[in-house]
């Protein structure tokens, strides 16, 4: 691991107190790792340079020409400002759950500050969504830096509670962003399945492109329990008693056909689907996020 | 059903342990507030009931090997609970118990019979265990050789117990029946029990038998065996069991006294003696320095004819260098006992494994002086002369010697009990006997007598080949006539003597004794004369042409020792020799041997003797020997036999009545003492030595196999008793041991693998249980 990304991963990340820090540590970190990257191009492109007018900030002026020519020439770039991108936040009781640095909850709003800000700075728009069984916050979409702020407040205040409601959350963003652009959400997707479903292929319908970040605790992927147990719902009032590693093998069985399926529904949407582990580097979220946008811009 | 281990029955609780730690597991489970319940919930539903029989199982599975576990150490044992259940029969245990001297080997304070006696605690704790009648009859083997027909009822009456039903501990039946059980000093194998055994068994009826011969089974024991294979076989075939219980574990060094006795020589008061001591190396490794003390306790009399007190004297001590294994030293010590009486010698050794054959007694009768009949027909006695010259030499030397002379007729005319008074009897010259008094002689040898003849000019050759009689008669050989021996051409000497007690002294190179002596004429016995095969007739001396000169003959329990030329120097110059003394000396105690030739009495043997009916009162006492091991015992009363028709009255010790049964008044080592009172008021005593059988001595042990091979084809069991006391050979009925053992292992396997499947073993590490996905 580059020395860069070593202060991306989870231990190091959840030593920040303040998501806005985090968010800017994280990309500000990435993006030192990534500067030969042709992803950086792909964000501001230089233009044209034009002769210098009173106004102008002087941190467009090419020195280097003046050095040359000894007149002032600005420089000119071109700013992509079509993308419009949505974080919608699964903030639902089942995202609390989380044995290690950062729980499933911390990991998607660290992760959703990150990719605002990376968007930010690339001077695209960006608005947040944090929901449970309804929406909890919105943020609308802006492509203000100050905007960035407003993200991390929003995510900041909303307290994980009550079950997820995916398909009515679903319904409703794409009510509120009726302008196409780029969903992404950060869910353990913990609910019904076919409302899930139904509720990314509605976005699709509606022209957005999704972006599934289906984040999960180790603990839930590997199931490494052992020992007399006592499993209580986070969601529902159910409970088990048990040795877990007797239930093991069909808890894996299940968690595998949930994945499939999930995966098999949103390829079939044309969501893009990526499983996270709460113990990645956070890097990876916006490794995932800038290829997705790489792809899109290929499509366009 | 049962358990050898009762106490550790409780121990059953214990199969509840698992169920407690199950519980105790199932109220310190951890709680985890869990998201993802859908899948959870999914696999539980699906592997519910597949998971609760596995666990189920699981905890059976635990506390039956618990349960296994506890039975195994309890030691479980099963019979045929339904044959007892419905035939209630009983179990008879027949306990055979060796108390012979051998079973006194002592290690510390342990003997080799206090392992048998815990060994019968252990059957009889174990017998109570049951629930089944349990019998028990116990037979001592000295008990056992004290019966005569072996009879059931002898065995009923011989048993210490007799068909006891055990309720409690044998202490406890012992205690009941007031008896104790200590080693006795008496020597015996195990056929005499085996036979009241036998004999027991053969009247009992619906019962199981089983025979147990507590023993230590040392090598002699192992011949003994042998004579009780014929009963032990027809127990068997009969269905009783035969189990060995075998209480010697190791052999240990003995050194055991095996003889005190008077050496050959004439006992006499105030005539030194040498007394023979000899001492067996019976262990395995040499023992130096081997320390023997002799003492010796004379009884003399009063003035007025009563006992004084008795005097012991310590002599010194005689020291054996080394004593290698099984070699048996022989040493002498000179005595003297300055009164005539009975006195007693007592040798002993240090203390080691044996006790009781460290120390041997004799009781050795010293009479006034040997009374010795000396016959010459010659008027002027010249024979008898040098024969007395021998015997009495002068007052300053006492060879103890009485001789007597008579003339020839005495001979006729004397009663057998006139005779016998004599040591022995010298016939010098005598030309010829009648039938009369060769008879008496004959007699006489016959009785134990000692008869020296010495030949001369007046002898009739003929008369006394007729008293020999072709070996019938107590003259030795034939004779054929008087003959001059020739003149010596070749220097070889007139007398060649053979290897014969008498001439012990004489023979070995260049002995200048034999050089001096020459045979001028003798008596020659017919041509070619020789003895005849398997006679007792021995050569004692010949002369150099190869004619017999001394002729010896056993004839009964007595001895007859001729000389075929004369006593004075007539034919020879024999008693001018200085050997003569000596050869004279010699003759007479080889001649009076047989008379002190008492055989060694052995503890347990009877004392038997006859007093006249018109001297003594009919009422005997005994006092037995007051310092053994046992302690001092009361003095008995003997009630003496008066048999019709007969001046003699029998009193005997250690008999019980007209049986012939051995009454076990004589079972003790030592000396006894017995006091008859004279109907004119005084008493007279006499003792017996009893001693240890040395046979009893011999510690080394038979094996195994030396047992089997002395009773095939019968294989009995074998048990040590260390196995029966401390590690509990299931004899109470079949033992599960070793089954729950293999069950315990096979159920802890199961449990493994039922753990395993249930998923209950740890992860093997981080990295496998990581391996979720992805």
């Amino acid at each position: 691991m580059p020395d860069s990304k070593r202060f991306l991963h989870p231990d190091a990340i959840a030593r920040i107190s303040r998501l806005e820090l985090r968010a800017r540590y994280i990309v500000e970190g990435f993006l030192s790792g990534m500067h030969r990257s042709p992803y950086f191009g792909q964000s501001i492109e230089f233009r044209q340079h034009r002769e210098y007018v009173a106004g102008d900030e002087l941190r467009h002026v090419d020195w280097k020409v003046w050095a040359r020519q000894d007149r002032l020439y600005i420089k000119q770039f071109e700013e992509d400002t079509n993308m419009r991108c949505s974080l919608l936040v699964d903030v639902s009781n089942s995202m609390t759950y989380g044995n290690g640095p950062l729980n499933k909850y911390e990991y998607a709003c660290t992760a959703a500050a990150s990719l605002a800000y990376l968007i930010l700075r690339q001077n695209d728009a960006v608005g947040c969504l944090a929901f449970d069984d309804r929406v909890r916050q919105v943020v609308p979409v802006r492509s203000k830096r100050t905007h960035l702020q407003s993200i991390v407040d929003s995510l900041s205040v909303a307290t994980p509670a009550d079950k997820t409601n995916m398909k009515g959350i679903l319904r409703n963003t794409a009510e509120k962003f009726p302008q196409r652009g780029l969903m992404v959400l950060f869910s353990d997707l913990l609910c019904e399945r076919e409302d899930l479903i139904k509720g990314l292929r509605l976005l699709r319908q509606r022209g957005h492109d999704v972006l599934v970040f289906h984040v999960m605790d180790d603990d839930e992927i590997d199931f490494p329990f052992s020992g007399s147990m006592r499993f209580e719902g986070l969601e529902t009032d159910a409970f088990v008693n048990c040795n877990p590693r007797s239930l093991r093998e069909g808890y894996l069985e299940a968690l595998q056909e949930f994945l499939d399926d999930t995966r098999h529904g949103c390829a079939k949407n044309g969501v893009d689907y990526a499983l996270v582990r709460t113990s990645d580097p956070l890097d990876a979220v916006l490794a995932q996020f800038l290829s997705r946008r790489m792809g899109i811009q290929r499509k366009h | 059903m049962q358990f050898l281990h009762q106490p550790l029955t409780w121990a059953f609780f214990l199969v509840l342990l698992p169920l407690l730690i199950h519980l105790i597991n199932m109220m310190r489970q951890k709680k985890v507030q869990w998201a993802a319940m859908e899948f959870l919930l999914k696999s539980y539903k699906k592997h519910r009931r597949w998971v609760w029989l596995k666990q189920l199982l699981l905890l059976l599975l635990r506390m039956v090997a618990v349960a296994t576990l506890v039975a195994m150490l309890a030691k479980l044992v099963t019979k045929d609970e339904w044959t007892s259940f419905f035939s209630g029969r009983a179990t008879h245990h027949y306990v055979l118990l060796d108390d012979s001297v051998s079973m006194a080997d002592r290690s510390g304070n342990t003997e080799v019979f206090d392992v048998a006696l815990q060994a019968l605690s252990q059957i009889t704790a174990r017998a109570a265990q049951q629930s089944t009648p349990q019998k028990l009859t116990l037979i001592r083997f000295s008990q056992a050789s004290k019966s005569v027909n072996q009879t059931a009822v002898e065995a009923m009456d011989l048993a210490d117990l007799n068909a006891e039903t055990i309720t409690g501990s044998f202490e406890e039946l012992l205690q009941n029946k007031g008896s104790s059980l200590h080693v006795s000093d008496l020597a015996m194998g195990p056929e005499a029990a085996v036979g009241l055994a036998e004999s027991l068994i053969a009247d009992a009826v619906d019962e199981k038998r089983i025979l147990h011969v507590i023993s230590d089974f040392r090598q002699p024991s192992a011949s003994d065996l042998q004579q009780t294979k014929d009963a032990l076989g027809r127990l068997e075939n009969e269905g009783t069991e035969v189990r060995f219980v075998r209480c010697a574990q190791q052999r240990r060094a003995n050194l055991a006294l095996t003889e005190l006795a008077p050496a050959a020589g004439t006992q006499a008061a105030g005539v030194p003696f040498f007394v023979n001591v000899k001492v067996k190396n019976l262990g395995e490794q040499t023992v130096p320095q081997v320390l023997v003390r002799i003492k010796t306790v004379t009884y003399a009399k009063g003035p007025d004819g009563s006992e004084s007190p008795p005097q012991t004297d310590q002599l010194p001590d005689i020291l054996i260098n080394q004593l290698e294994p099984n070699q048996t030293a022989l040493r002498q010590v000179q005595v003297a006992f300055p009164a005539p009486g009975q006195h007693v010698i007592e040798a002993s050794l240090p203390p080691d494994a044996l006790e009781a054959d460290n120390r041997i007694w004799n009781v050795i009768d010293i009479p006034e002086g040997a009374p010795v009949l000396i016959v010459d027909s010659d008027l002027d006695q010249t024979g008898a002369y040098y024969l007395e010259s021998v015997f009495r030499p002068g007052l300053r030397t006492n060879t103890g010697i009485m001789p007597t002379s008579q003339p020839v007729e005495f001979l006729r005319d004397a009663s057998a009990d006139e005779l016998a008074k004599f040591d022995s009897i010298y016939l010098v010259n005598i030309a010829s006997l009648d039938e009369k008094s060769m008879e008496n002689l004959n007699r006489y040898v016959s009785n134990g007598g000692g008869l020296g003849i010495f030949l001369g000019p007046d002898v009739n050759a003929n008369a006394y080949s007729r008293w020999y009689d072709d070996g019938r008669g107590a003259f030795p050989l034939p004779l054929a006539t008087d003959k001059e021996l020739p003149l010596q051409t070749s220097g070889e000497p007139d007398v060649q003597f053979q290897d014969h007690p008498i001439f012990q002294v004489l023979l070995g190179e260049r002995n200048p004794f034999a050089r001096t002596i020459a045979v001028q004429r003798y008596f020659a016995p017919p041509l070619r004369w020789q003895p005849k095969e398997g006679s007792t007739v021995q050569v004692a001396a010949r002369l150099r042409n190869g004619d017999p000169l001394v002729v010896e003959q056993r004839l009964g329990d007595g001895r007859v020792v001729a000389f075929l030329t004369t006593v004075n120097p007539e034919w020879n110059n024999w008693a001018r020799e200085p050997s003569f003394v000596v050869v004279m000396l010699q003759m007479q105690s080889y001649l009076a041997a047989p008379l002190r030739d008492i055989a060694a009495r052995y503890a347990g043997s009877p004392i038997q003797l006859q007093l006249p009916t018109d001297e003594f009162a009919q009422e005997v006492r005994f006092v037995p020997p007051q310092d053994t091991s046992v302690g001092a015992t009361a003095e008995i009363k003997v009630q003496a036999e008066m048999a019709d028709n007969s001046p003699l009255m029998n009193v005997r010790l250690g008999i019980a009545g007209d049986s012939n049964q051995r009454s076990g008044e004589t079972d003790m080592r030592g000396v006894y003492t017995m006091e008859a009172i004279q109907l004119d008021g005084g008493e007279i005593r006499q003792r017996f030595a009893l001693n240890v059988d040395h046979q009893e001595s011999e510690l080394a042990l038979a094996s195994d196999a030396d047992i089997r091979a002395a009773l095939a084809p019968l294989s009995p069991a074998i048990l040590d008793a260390d196995k029966l006391i401390y590690e509990d050979v299931a004899d109470a009925g079949f033992s599960w041991t070793r089954i729950l053992l293999f069950a315990l292992l096979a159920f802890l396997l199961g449990e493994q693998w039922l753990a395993y499947s249930a998923s209950y073993h740890p992860p093997r590490s981080v990295a496998a249980t990581a391996g979720g996905l992805r």
